[in-house]
């Protein structure tokens, strides 16, 4: 096994792992920084495939107060208060940085002025954006950020395994990685360690997340025994593309097009939504279209696809190209004119809400460790609203570097404990054999965690679930481990399904404790939200691999619920266009 | 665009472990099925070797980047349909290291980047507020216009001049200094050119489009390296500001 030290190990390639990397690094340019990324750095995850923006308070009429409380409200009232105040004071400082000092390019006003528009559950316009492909605008300056500084040490293509911890189990020493091309197990000493993995929406069959995400950071944590917290909170977007038995479906649709006036039809041609939710229709907020959604299906009133069907025909060619430019070019591709076609979709897993608990400084409950982006917890609460997610990729990327130089300048590295890490080396360092087909076994958990632990459960959703989970995971025991580790895709599969089931575990603990509906959360068996549920589901792993299990009264420390006013749906402000767009991508 | 159904076709994939070329055939549920598919389909039931790289499978991340057919292109973003053609030949990116069948190293073409000065340094790293530009500034429009390019290495393999050495600064890296050289943020602005003037840039160009005329992303590289050219004979490279 190669080994490496350092002194900020980063695991993750997307938004909040880039920008760790960058403010850790100006903290403190002598730092030695390593960045570890599943996929090509800066090209990999989720950051860059949105399409919404980046809401920040920018505009004198606006104010924190307000989107704190459109936060609050989208999280139906279980957020981190603390977590998400920064969240709201800190995106324009990040803002600015990205204008100034990382160079993005915004979408303006004729006069001149950042343009900002309105995406669901919103009070005001105050989404940054770059025409219908803000991810990528952010993800190119940044990329470019990580590549002048040259000091960072970048290991594409390499994976998480599993953390190093000291003998008492308390502190985190670092990471073992594998090398994905050369095959090589390495483990990284480090002072302090980042998961910035992303989140677990590809353990459903229907997914918008980019696909080499499986977790890792979440399950690398739960196997170091963190603390996580609301991890039955799983966002579905309504509207995933569906293009046959292609990796394009579950892809986003934006929201901006029910905002702008589009129509949800099933099979019969009816606007479904006027029985689920007749004031808002097809405005109404993403978990309650996705359920809508889910149900036509269920009832068979699906489309021929297992879909529902987007109609946005009547809002012409010429506001389409030019509001959705990304969208339009994205469907054509798939033989769907939007001008002219019904467009087939689906409810697709979107965006976990759940995760590691960290304090405002990123920090999990295992000191050394930290998390941000979708690998964090408590942010949103039961409901991420549009354009929040990136922000917080950025804004808590940020601190999580800072934090961390800040960190990494008074400690020392932790002393680790070498039969934790001779077990992580034994399970990849002797080859086996076995008949098992891991994308097959992946294949089998997205159906089960679709049906039993996704849009719609129940207590016996989760029974089934979680005989389905032990016996999928039996059968991944079969897979064979290879002889050489090199580029080999199935033993990758193999990590990455027990990564989903390590999640699903997770998600399938804290789904059984919240006995209400709230939020992405919705039970069968008990549909309507209840004040007893105002509450954190704190899951722990322990020692003998039992679940610490704890459910704590939400922390009401700056705004208390009956402060609260209003409801949320899609503004039709969306439905402005924007000043000046990409029209070539 | 042609589209003839086809109920399977034969994948022709380059591979590295000496052996030369695989054959597969592999099943075409719909002409809308992309190229990533079959690959995918190829790595979960018939050859887990099979080296390829993929991320966001909705053409905004630039991994898949690979000959089609003798053309760059997206494997995600390609339609089996669009080929209109019974085999599909796979190869890697040309000009970079080849790591594993379809796979190339990235690198060089990052530090290229890098070497060639192409991102961003700002002139007011710690300004708190939102300049105000105008969308039609005549320098923010010709931002705007070359704006888009995903870092994907496609146009690096199809021009003549990366492809066979002669520079390691391709159109991606003129294109981004171009922009850069019209960004009224940027420190180093118009002294940018210097590089596009240098050993290593634009008089390698012999504005043959064989860039645009594979950039998955759209981005107008012919255009943006002709104004950049334009910029450096009008002597804006030797001018110390903007």
């Amino acid at each position: 096994m190669e080994r490496k030290t350092c002194d900020i190990l980063i695991v993750g390639g997307g938004g909040a792992a880039v920008y760790a990397a960058i403010h850790a690094h100006d903290a403190d340019p002598s730092l030695d920084i390593v960045v570890a990324s599943k996929g090509l750095a800066g090209k990999s995850g989720c950051t860059r495939m949105v399409q919404g923006g980046y809401n920040v308070v920018l505009h004198p009429d606006d104010s924190f107060e307000k989107h704190y409380q459109d936060t609050l409200r989208g999280g139906a009232l279980i957020n981190n208060q603390e977590l998400a105040w920064m969240l709201v004071t800190q995106a324009p400082e990040r803002i600015y940085e990205l204008e100034n000092r990382y160079g993005c390019y915004f979408d303006r006003h004729p006069d001149g002025s950042i343009h900002q528009r309105a995406l669901a559950g919103q009070s005001f316009n105050r989404t940054v954006h770059r025409g219908d492909l803000t991810g990528i605008e952010l993800m190119n300056r940044l990329s470019e950020q990580l590549l002048i500084r040259k000091e960072i040490r970048v290991l594409h293509e390499t994976r998480g395994v599993d953390l190093l911890l000291d003998r008492a189990g308390k502190r985190v020493c670092g990471a073992v990685l594998l090398d994905y091309q050369r095959g090589e197990l390495i483990a990284v000493e480090a002072k302090a360690v980042l998961l910035a993995t992303g989140g677990a929406a590809p353990l459903y069959k229907l997914t918008a997340a980019s696909l080499e995400k499986s977790g890792d950071g979440l399950a690398m944590a739960y196997r170091a025994g963190a603390e996580f917290v609301d991890m039955e909170m799983m966002q579905f977007h309504p509207t995933g593309l569906i293009a046959g038995k292609s990796v394009m479906t579950g892809s986003v649709l934006e929201e901006g097009l029910r905002g702008a006036g589009g129509h949800l039809l099933n099979a019969e041609g009816e606007r479904y939504m006027q029985r689920y939710d007749p004031g808002k229709m097809e405005r109404s907020t993403r978990d309650r279209v996705s359920r809508s959604g889910f149900l036509e299906i269920r009832a068979g009133r699906g489309s021929e696809l297992d879909g529902v069907y987007l109609d946005v025909r009547h809002l012409g060619k010429d506001f389409l190209m030019k509001s959705s430019p990304g969208m339009y070019k994205r469907c054509l591709s798939v033989g769907y004119d939007m001008a002219k076609d019904l467009i087939q979709v689906t409810p697709t897993a979107h965006f976990q809400m759940g995760g590691v608990r960290i304090d405002t400084q990123c920090r999990s409950s295992l000191e050394g460790l930290y998390a941000a982006g979708e690998d964090a917890g408590g942010v949103h609460g039961a409901n991420r609203l549009g354009g929040n997610g990136v922000a917080e990729s950025m804004v808590f990327g940020g601190i999580a570097g800072d934090a961390l130089a800040a960190y990494a300048a008074g400690a020392d590295r932790g002393q680790y404990d070498p039969e934790r890490l001779d077990a992580i080396a034994a399970r990849y360092g002797r080859a086996t054999t076995g008949k098992a087909n891991p994308f097959d076994l992946r294949a089998q958990l997205g159906e089960v965690a679709w049906q039993h632990l996704g849009i719609i459960r129940s207590a016996g959703s989760l029974r089934t679930s979680a005989a389905e989970i032990d016996r999928i995971e039996g059968e991944l025991a079969q897979v064979p481990v290879p002889a050489s580790l090199a580029g080999n895709a199935v033993l990758h599969e193999r990590m990455n399904v027990g990564n989903l089931i390590d999640v699903a575990r997770l998600i399938h603990a804290a789904a059984g404790l919240r006995k209400e509906s709230r939020g992405s959360h919705y039970r069968e068996d008990f549909p309507e939200p209840s004040d007893d549920f105002l509450v954190n589901i704190v899951l722990q792993r322990q020692e003998n691999g039992s679940l610490r299990q704890a459910v704590e009264p939400v922390a009401f420390s700056r705004l208390h619920p009956r402060d609260l006013e209003g409801d949320t749906v899609i503004p039709t402000e969306t439905a402005k266009q924007p000043v000046s767009s990409s029209s070539e991508v | 665009m042609a589209r003839t159904e086809r109920s399977t076709v034969t994948l022709v994939v380059a591979r590295t472990d000496g052996a030369g070329a695989s054959r597969f055939e592999v099943p075409v549920p719909s002409p809308h099925s992309r190229v990533l598919d079959l690959l995918l389909h190829v790595q979960r039931h018939q050859d887990p070797t099979l080296g390829f790289r993929f991320s966001c499978r909705v053409g905004m991340c630039g991994s898949c980047a690979m000959l089609v057919n003798g053309k760059e292109a997206f494997v995600c973003d390609t339609s089996v349909g669009s080929l209109d053609s019974g085999t599909v030949e796979l190869a890697p990116l040309r000009a970079l290291p080849v790591q594993q069948d379809l796979k190339v190293d990235m690198q060089p073409f990052f530090d290229a980047q890098r070497e060639a000065g192409a991102a961003f340094e700002p002139s007011e790293a710690d300004r708190r507020d939102i300049r105000s530009i105008p969308p039609d500034d005549a320098r923010r429009a010709a931002i705007e216009a070359q704006n888009g390019c995903i870092t994907c290495g496609s146009c690096h393999s199809a021009s003549a001049w990366t492809r066979d050495g002669r520079s390691r600064v391709g159109p991606a890296a003129l294109n981004r200094i171009y922009m850069l050289s019209n960004d009224e943020r940027d420190r180093l602005g118009a002294r940018r050119l210097a590089v596009a003037a240098g050993d290593e840039g634009l008089l390698h160009c012999h504005a043959e489009g064989d860039c645009v005329s594979v950039c998955p992303a759209g981005v107008p590289l012919k255009t943006g390296l002709r104004k950049l050219l334009d910029m450096v004979e009008r002597g804006q490279a030797l001018d110390s500001g903007k």
